[in-house]
């Protein structure tokens, strides 16, 4: 035996493993994903500097933004909705509550922000031709204080609904019209806030400062259309027979439209006031990168409309996928052009992204057991045990819900 | 993989909260009371109603000559709101498949129609085929929905002959097939699709018409005018609801609750048209410039201030009283703030064209206001006029409603032919059914219960060599179409086919028009065409209309011309298909409201008795008929 092989016996006898199977343990895993998350900033900070890393840093912190912020309305829409519908969504809107715990990791990744605010927003003393109020609020103790109040509103918003009344089609589960419409307009309201602080205002270019009034409605139907994207790759199907079970694609396709349309009656109120600012905003973010993805986002919208005529799991899925990408590349769009003269995706985004995805794993079981009001039942682990189900549709093969149809409970 | 697997479910489980249709209502009392109330002699209520609607229209008729030019567009855009956000209510609620939309869905179509043809009658500020596609998608459903509901009034009507011959045209051949219910349920979901997007075209085409030609440009215009649209909808079918329910005996089918529903609808579109409201200052405020801000103090004191201060408070504060379910409840206070909701959101329009800045006069606001005020009698007449030719309330879907809500309002057997009680020895001894001539082709009529009933004996009884088989009922009925194989997929690809021919034929005419507005012609516009998406270099450009803003802003109207062709498409496509679903027999009269399965030889070997025998020995809950009968022939209606 040589002594390498001794030396595996030996951490063999005694329990120990090696440095990639330490990190392969499960229970390690959000170790392991934190870690390499800071590895992948740390390496974007050395390759790009703090001036590039802070607007891809603050993308892909709206990126992960986008899952809890957009599930929340979602979450409230469908639980709603389920109220009036012969049968209700089951894994969909667990696989949204899941999403809520989210909320505090973004509330923790977003310390950074109000830090580098003098990398990201102009200087209170360069406000231009702003109002004062928006002179108060470009102070970073302002802005951490709102983002403060965002967060502790957000959360209390997630923690209210991602509780489980019993099983979620429980009637006593349901929520009622003043709790909906309380919880959307908080959120709306909120919503429309933080994107302004955090999104349209991006830029230390006084000259290049963008305003407009429907951008919060924009971001928010972005996010929820990225959330319900996520959440559709994620969720396994509805069980039960297949013509009771529900169409996801039609909501992806109603938000992606009033998305899409959004976008549009923008661009047209802005062009028909001729709105200066306006157009050094579009110009900037106007070039090919910039018309390549609002193409591919219209021919997406395009798809995801006409496949509704004939939808299908693997159809929605493909959707889904491509909303994914769309939306990530348009939060990238909002905030990376006010810094750099044009729209591009580079490697600092690419690892910026990359480093949040892993923060916010390392993260989320930590806040699971802090905020056990979020800790959700996740829906995956049942998906080996419906491998080779017989009867299984081809899309139902490598996935199956935990959650038993309404007609078991 | 089963593309067709996520269809959402075709039965309706009991709904949530209390009943949104009366306990004692059934499949023929619905027919009874709302053919009744269309088909009985016209009452002095009635005649004293349309008599008051006189004296407004002749107010408009005076003064409409007298209203300055400038408030001509307010009032078009006023009457174009209404029939947008009623289209819209109508096409949300047939599109996601609401059961309780019976209750208010004609009110709704209705209003929609009469709406935007009374927009027609002002000088309209949008381009003229925005208009078009709105007046057309809301005849296109208004006319779609009513078909069954013809054919139901065509059967009642029988003494009354020019009325009978009236609805008979009208029916176009409506026999309850079940091809017949799957083209209409689908057109009607088409109609309400086109009918969302000629409604949502025409708001933003109204929108951008106040940003070119006022100082208006806030983003969030056209949302504000779709929420307040759907607001304003909401407000006139409360207040209509409230009056017909009132004057028309009709509480088991527009219930409290239908009121209810209504008033949190009301609550909510009003919290959704103030956010749009404050959003627009909180931003002025934060972000804005000097110029921003002098127009909102304009808005708040200036010669805006009438027009906004009415806005909020009779157009969307009274909307936050339905916090209280007592006034949500109350269906006075329903009726009178939604219709001062309605008449109070016209003032955004005054808003939008700027009316102030024109040096109008109080007279001059107060004679417009006046006049169209007096254009609502037009509209209290047409619906006056309407409601004696279609039923208030839609037959086909209430009955749709009653069927899963209530557990007695299936149709019993007719009580016909004693000798034809299932279980027994059938064929020779079959009954006829009373009128018919002796010696009818061989082949079995079977009534039943219910749809599922229906679907579980066609299913056992078609195979390659079984017989013909066709079902009626008086509601829609997917699964017997699914057990008949039954399927029609020509509507959707006509109407897209329609749509698309529509939006080319738009553009082609802008572009011929564009070439010769252009200083090279033809040449110019192929140079933009070849760039499509560059945002003009110098701002503002020089063209009055720049590419690629001019071509989004020609996209709006294009949008409606494909929604038009769209309908006019889904139209043809379903006038075809109500011929194709016509089986060649129509059933007796004492037949009609029940569901029922005509069984004929199809070239193999045919024994009525076997078949009768098949059918009398199926499980009571899962096929077994109520009755049969040996087939009856007539000629077609």
């Amino acid at each position: 035996m040589s002594a390498e092989e001794k030396g595996g016996a030996a951490r063999k006898a005694t329990g120990a493993k090696s440095a990639g199977a330490y990190f392969r343990d499960p229970a390690r895993r959000p170790a392991a994903a934190f870690a390499a998350g800071m590895a992948c900033l740390l390496l974007a900070l050395h390759h790009a500097g703090l001036p590039r890393l802070a607007p891809a840093y603050l993308a892909a912190w709206t990126c992960l933004l986008a899952l809890p912020a957009g599930a929340l309305p979602v979450v409230i829409m469908i639980e709603r909705a389920d109220a009036w519908r012969p049968q209700p969504e089951t894994a969909l809107l667990e696989t949204l509550r899941g999403l809520l715990v989210l909320m505090p990791v973004a509330a923790i990744l977003a310390l950074p922000i109000p830090v580098a605010a003098f990398l990201l927003y102009p200087a209170p003393e360069s406000a231009g031709p702003d109002g004062p109020l928006a002179l108060l609020g470009a102070a970073p103790s302002l802005l951490a204080i709102r983002l403060a109040l965002y967060f502790a509103l957000w959360t209390g918003l997630a923690l209210l609904f991602a509780r489980r009344g019993g099983e979620p089609w429980a009637k006593a589960g349901r929520i009622d019209d003043g709790r909906a419409v309380l919880g959307l307009g908080l959120h709306t309201v909120v919503g429309t806030l933080a994107a302004d602080d955090l999104v349209m205002s991006v830029g230390t270019d006084p000259g290049l400062r963008f305003h407009a009034s429907a951008f919060g409605l924009l971001v928010l139907a972005a996010w929820s259309s990225l959330a319900l994207a996520v959440a559709i790759l994620v969720a396994p199907p509805d069980t039960g027979p297949a013509r009771r079970r529900h169409d996801r694609l039609t909501p992806l396709a109603v938000l992606l439209l009033v998305w899409a349309g959004l976008h549009v009656v923008q661009f047209l109120m802005l062009g028909a006031a001729a709105d200066p600012g306006a157009a050094a905003w579009y110009r900037l973010r106007a070039g090919f990168s910039g018309c390549a993805l609002a193409l591919s986002a219209a021919v997406v919208v395009g798809l995801a409309a006409i496949l509704t005529l004939r939808p299908g799991e693997n159809r929605t899925r493909l959707v889904a996928a491509l909303a994914v990408a769309i939306h990530l590349a348009e939060l990238y769009w909002f905030v990376t052009p006010a810094f750099r003269a044009s729209f591009r995706i580079g490697l600092t985004d690419l690892l910026a992204l990359a480093g949040m995805i892993g923060l916010a794993l390392g993260l989320a079981p930590v806040v699971r057991r802090l905020i056990p009001g979020l800790a959700v039942t996740p829906v995956w682990p049942g998906r080996e045990r419906a491998r080779g189900r017989p009867g299984a549709a081809a899309g139902d093969m490598r996935r199956k819900s935990v959650v038993p149809p309404p007609e078991a409970s | 993989m089963t593309e067709r697997a996520l269809q959402p479910a075709a039965e309706t489980l009991p709904l949530y909260g209390a009943p949104v249709i009366g306990a004692g209502e059934t499949v023929a009392s619905i027919a009874a009371a709302l053919a009744g109330s269309v088909l009985a002699p016209a009452g002095r209520l009635w005649r004293l109603a349309v008599a008051g609607t006189l004296v407004p229209i002749l107010v408009w008729a005076g003064l409409r000559s007298a209203v300055p030019a400038e408030f001509g567009p307010a009032g078009a855009a006023w009457w174009i709101g209404l029939a947008a956000g009623c289209l819209l209510i109508a096409g949300l609620l047939l599109l996601a498949g609401v059961a309780w939309r019976c209750g208010i869905g004609r009110l709704t179509q209705t209003a929609a129609l009469l709406c935007a043809g009374l927009a027609a009658l002002h000088p309209v500020p949008v381009h003229p085929v925005s208009l078009g596609a709105l007046l057309l998608a809301g005849f296109g459903l208004w006319a779609a929905a009513l078909l069954p509901d013809w054919a139901v009034l065509r059967d009642a009507a029988e003494p009354d002959r020019r009325r009978a011959r009236l609805y008979r045209t009208l029916s176009a051949g409506w026999c309850g097939s079940a091809l017949q219910w799957l083209a209409w349920e689908r057109a009607c979901r088409g109609f309400g699709l086109l009918g969302i997007l000629a409604a949502v075209a025409v708001l933003i085409d109204l929108a951008l018409v106040a940003a070119l030609r006022t100082e208006r440009h806030d983003t969030l215009l056209p949302i504000a005018l779709l929420v307040e649209a759907v607001l304003s909808g909401a407000g006139l079918i409360a207040a209509l609801a409230t009056a017909l329910r009132r004057s028309g005996r009709l509480d088991g089918l527009i219930t409290g609750r239908h009121l209810d529903i209504l008033g949190r609808l009301l609550l909510a579109f009003g919290l959704a048209a103030l956010y749009c409201h404050v959003t627009e200052i909180v931003t002025a405020l934060l972000y804005g410039d000097a110029a921003e801000r002098a127009r909102l103090t304009r808005r708040f004191l200036g010669d805006e201030a009438p027009a906004f201060w009415t806005l909020m408070l009779a157009g969307l504060v009274p909307t936050q009283l339905f916090w209280i379910p007592a006034i949500r409840r109350s269906p006075l206070a329903l009726g009178l703030i939604g219709a001062l909701v309605a008449i109070g959101l016209g003032a955004d329009h005054v808003l939008a064209t700027r009316i102030g800045m024109t040096g109008a006069t109080f007279a001059d606001l107060l004679t417009a206001g006046i006049a169209t005020l007096g254009s609502a009698g037009l509209f209290v007449l047409g619906l006056l006029l309407l409601l004696r030719l279609v039923p208030p309330v839609g037959i086909a879907e209430t009955r749709q409603l009653a069927l899963a809500e209530n557990a007695h309002a299936a149709p019993r057997a007719p009580e016909i032919a004693p000798d034809t009680r299932p279980g027994q020895p059938l064929g020779q001894s079959l009954g006829q059914l009373p009128g018919q001539p002796p010696g009818q082709p061989p082949g079995l009529i079977a009534i039943f219960a219910s749809e599922a009933g229906l679907a579980e004996a066609a299913r056992g009884l078609s195979g390659p060599r079984g017989p013909r088989l066709d079902a009626f009922g008086p509601v829609p009925m997917p699964e017997a179409a699914a057990a008949l194989h039954r399927a029609d997929r020509g509507l959707n690809r006509l109407a897209l086919f329609g749509a698309f021919l529509g939006f080319a034929a738009f553009v082609a005419i802008r572009i011929a028009g564009l070439a010769g507005e252009m200083p090279d012609g033809p040449a110019s516009v192929a140079a933009l065409l070849a760039r499509p998406l560059s945002w003009p270099d110098v701002w503002p450009p020089p063209w009055p209309a720049s590419w690629p803003l001019s071509g989004a802003m020609a996209a709006v109207p294009a949008l409606s011309a494909a929604a038009a062709g769209g309908v006019l498409g889904l139209g043809v496509a379903l006038v075809s298909a109500l011929r194709a679903g016509r089986t060649g027999r129509v059933l007796p009269a004492a037949l009609a409201g029940h569901f029922v399965l005509t069984i004929e030889p199809s070239g193999a070997p045919f024994n009525p008795a076997a078949l009768a025998r098949r059918l009398s020995a199926l499980p009571a809950d899962a096929g077994r008929p109520l009755a049969l009968y040996g087939l009856a022939a007539e000629p077609l209606r």
